[in-house]
């Protein structure tokens, strides 16, 4: 049976994946900061992190020249990869800043 | 386009500060219906979805996966240009231009001193 990663360079792979991963950071910690700063609880709040993912994966996607497939080992990986752990690091910037902004001072 | 990711942080860092204050302003006058002024509200929001835009340009580029692709974009001559062996951490020291750093066998005249290597263009001889 094929290797799947068959004439692929890991090296290449782990650095677009890398640079997806910081992407996909970097917009979990704004977007829990404007969450926090606007107020916005419960529901409302978990519907704009998957907006900002939505809006990060179109970014990225227009980076990527819409050709996703010459870059990463799946179509899929742009709007997928790092959804989980994005939300964990959107809920901690989230309830920071609510906190810092309407319960601290 | 670095130096407007930092500057559209600032804004971020700006318009939370503002935030801090406005709220804390609503308490001490006491209204119940803390609501988030509108300027700070945008001025958070453009900044967020500019140091993102900016974030995106400078993080770095993609680059393809396929191996194939990456050998079709070398030029022919390269794989003609690749470095031959090379000696390092020689006893006898290769010759140089300076008499200096000659073994100290051969300096004696020695003759049961090693053969000196080819020399590349010196043209003194040793006596």
């Amino acid at each position: 049976m094929q290797n799947p990663d068959f004439g692929l360079s890991k090296e290449k792979i782990d650095k677009n994946e890398k640079i997806l991963s910081n992407c996909r950071t970097f917009a979990s910690i704004l977007g829990g900061c404007v969450t926090g700063v606007l107020g916005l609880t419960g529901l409302l709040g978990f519907v704009l992190y998957f907006v900002c993912s939505i809006l990060l994966s179109l970014g990225l996607l227009v980076k990527s020249k819409f050709s996703t497939k010459r870059y990463f080992r799946t179509s899929s990986s742009i709007w997928t990869s790092g959804v989980g752990s994005g939300l964990m690091t959107y809920i901690l910037f989230w309830t920071l800043m609510y906190d810092i902004v309407y319960i601290f001072f | 386009m670095r130096a407007l990711l930092y500057v559209s942080l600032l804004v971020v860092a700006h318009s939370i500060f503002s935030a801090v204050q406005a709220i804390s302003e609503q308490k001490t006058l006491g209204i119940e219906n803390r609501s988030m002024p509108l300027d700070i509200s945008l001025e958070c929001i453009v900044g967020c979805l500019l140091s993102g835009f900016c974030y995106l340009k400078t993080c770095g580029d993609f680059e393809p996966i396929s191996i194939i692709e990456q050998l079709s974009s070398r030029p022919y001559e390269s794989y003609e240009h690749r470095p031959n062996f090379v000696l390092f951490n020689q006893k006898n020291a290769l010759p140089s231009n300076s008499e200096s750093k000659r073994p100290a066998a051969v300096a004696r005249g020695e003759k049961s001193a090693a053969p000196e290597a080819p020399s590349r263009g010196d043209k003194k001889k040793s006596t």
